[in-house]
């Protein structure tokens, strides 16, 4: 599923039963804004736990400013408030570590996951900053099946991973950038060994 | 074809887009990719095209926004979601992740792998094996090839100069992080006086290494001496092991007092062994064991007392004792124990009611009347 073809998470009217359901307006650090019902919110241990401190009532929620979550943007949050609401009502699961976890993707997380790298490790981010268990443990287990089959050299170019030889090239320019004076000291230092110095001191 | 496909961007496009038709995987069309343009691609340049057009654009004219460092990679995770992915890849995956760089070999050596079986055998001058749930890994001596297996099927096979050496270092990469479930060892008798030195001290130096004890739930221990039986015992660690599995082709009878002596007793729930138990120490330290299966000379006075003993335990479940010298007659105890004797047509059995639940106890004949062992069942049922 495409994320721009992606319903917009907002409430189902026809869907509600005759009991009113709450809903929460929440806005991500590109000013976009989503509506959540109140049980697609308890997927997410950080915003369960928010709403909940901020005590809001129906009224509250359309009169004031929507929940800001500075650390996501829309397009992220988008995808993670649809993950939220289709599996609302569902148990989270817990990992007590005992055991191997198998972790199956539903068909619908698939789909949903079908993103860029970019995006997907966004979401991961998302859903560890929001603390919502399960769909880590899907993003994470998408993640380790692209990795399935593929070499080392393979995993660095899917993934942009810096080889050690490439990790100490960076290492070393952020050290300069932080002294400039390093690259010269280092330069100097060179001269004195080729000139025959034993010590630079 | 290749020209136009390198210098022309809408041929290029015009690629990526057909492949997504043909719902080809964005991997392997990326592969195909580089491979007619005869160059590396950059593959976020790729995939970015790739999945707009997956999304359902379908001009040409795709744009890929420059690199930021804000972008999201995947080494810029926090260490805790990289282990949480590295947990979720398979083993073999797990072992090619470790050659990515530095970064990430230190990272999957301190992620902790959840194993449910883990089994090393060394049966010179055959092989020798490393099992890993799905996995198997035999090194075999005659032929110096290693081969990796998963569900019994060859994924990889290739040539080694030392089966030996390849196996204890396989062993240390291995060994680095795991939790496992049962883990088994045999060694085969013949060449455990050279074999058996060379496990321990791999096992000690990654131990050493680690800094951590092994972590396993069940212990099974299959060796031709049982001297190497005590150092494996005291390598794991305490209050994760609950069942010890021994079973050793020479008939020394120190060992299991020795490890009454370690720590790892306190915490056992399980204990079996082909080899002989003292009966003292049976009846001195096993009534904590919620089930344990032992071989033993007990006579029928000392049985009788540990029937007694199990009976007030608030642990005890289950057990098979094999009598080493089976003086004692069923009916002899019967008549001790004051319960109806019953049969029927394998084996004889009687019940005991005690007050805090009832034992189920039957004696039974294996090929003559030499060959006896006593069960003790706890059945709180038992009216």
């Amino acid at each position: 599923m495409s994320v721009e073809n992606a319903p917009v998470v907002d409430v189902d009217e026809a869907a509600i039963p005759v009991e009113k359901k709450m809903y929460y307006r929440f806005e991500s650090n590109d000013k976009k804004e989503f509506r959540v019902s109140e049980l697609a919110i308890q997927q997410s241990e950080t915003l369960n736990r928010l709403v909940e401190a901020m005590g809001y009532t129906s009224e509250d929620v359309e009169n004031k400013p929507a929940i800001a979550i500075e650390n996501i943007d829309g397009k992220t949050l988008k995808l993670v408030f649809q993950w939220c609401e289709h599996h609302k009502g569902e148990a989270i699961p817990v990992d007590d570590g005992s055991v191997p976890k198998i972790v199956e993707i539903p068909e619908f997380d698939a789909k949903l996951m079908d993103i860029d790298n970019g995006l997907l490790f966004k979401l991961i981010w998302a859903a560890d900053y929001l603390n919502i268990v399960q769909l880590l443990n899907v993003s994470c287990k998408k993640v380790a099946n692209m990795a399935q089959g593929k070499t080392p050299a393979q995993l660095r170019r899917v993934y942009l991973l810096p080889s050690d030889e490439e990790d100490e090239a960076a290492k070393r320019a952020a050290q300069e950038a932080q002294d400039p004076r390093a690259r010269e000291v280092e330069e100097e230092f060179e001269e004195r060994k080729r000139q025959g110095g034993n010590s630079f001191f | 074809m290749s020209h136009h496909f390198r210098e022309n961007e809408e041929v290029y496009q015009g690629f990526i887009l057909s492949q997504v038709i043909l719902e080809t995987p964005c991997w392997e069309a990326y592969k195909l990719a580089c491979k007619i343009r005869r160059e590396d691609i950059n593959y976020r340049d790729f995939e970015f095209i790739y999945m707009k057009f997956a999304a359902g654009y379908t001009e040409l004219d795709v744009e890929v926004p420059k690199w930021t460092e804000q972008d999201a990679t995947l080494d810029k995770m926090p260490d805790p979601i990289l282990r949480k992915i590295l947990n979720s890849v398979g083993l073999k995956t797990r072992f090619i992740t470790r050659k990515v760089s530095k970064h990430f070999e230190v990272l999957v050596d301190s992620t902790e792998r959840c194993c449910s079986y883990v089994s090393i055998s060394m049966c010179a001058p055959q092989y020798f094996k490393l099992e890993i749930d799905n996995y198997c890994i035999k090194y075999d001596i005659k032929s110096n090839t290693v081969t990796l297996q998963r569900c019994e099927k060859d994924v990889n096979k290739h040539s080694i100069k030392d089966p030996l050496v390849v196996f204890l270092n396989d062993l240390k990469i291995v060994f680095k992080a795991l939790k496992i479930r049962t883990f088994s060892i045999y060694v085969v008798n013949g060449y455990e006086e050279e074999h058996i030195p060379l496990l321990l001290s791999t096992l000690q130096q990654i131990r050493d290494n680690t800094k951590r004890d092994f972590k396993a739930n069940a212990l099974h221990i299959c060796f031709g001496k049982m001297a190497a039986v005590l150092p494996l015992v005291k390598m794991m660690r305490t209050p994760f092991l609950k069942n010890i599995g021994i079973s050793v082709q020479t008939g020394e009878t120190t060992i299991i007092p020795e490890i009454f002596l370690t720590d790892q007793w306190r915490n056992l729930k399980k204990f079996e062994s082909q080899n002989s138990v003292d009966p003292s120490i049976l009846l001195r330290s096993f009534a904590h064991l919620e089930t344990f299966e032992v071989t033993s000379a007990l006579n029928s006075q000392q049985a009788l007392q540990l029937i007694r003993i199990l009976a007030a335990s608030t642990t005890f479940r289950s057990c098979m004792i094999r009598l080493d010298r089976p003086d004692m007659m069923i009916s002899e105890l019967a008549e001790a124990l004051n319960v109806r004797l019953e049969s029927d047509e394998t084996s004889k059995f009687m019940k005991l009611d005690d007050t805090d639940g009832a034992l189920l106890i039957s004696v039974e004949y294996f090929n003559h009347i030499d060959d006896v062992s006593l069960d003790i069942k706890r059945k709180r049922s038992l009216g």
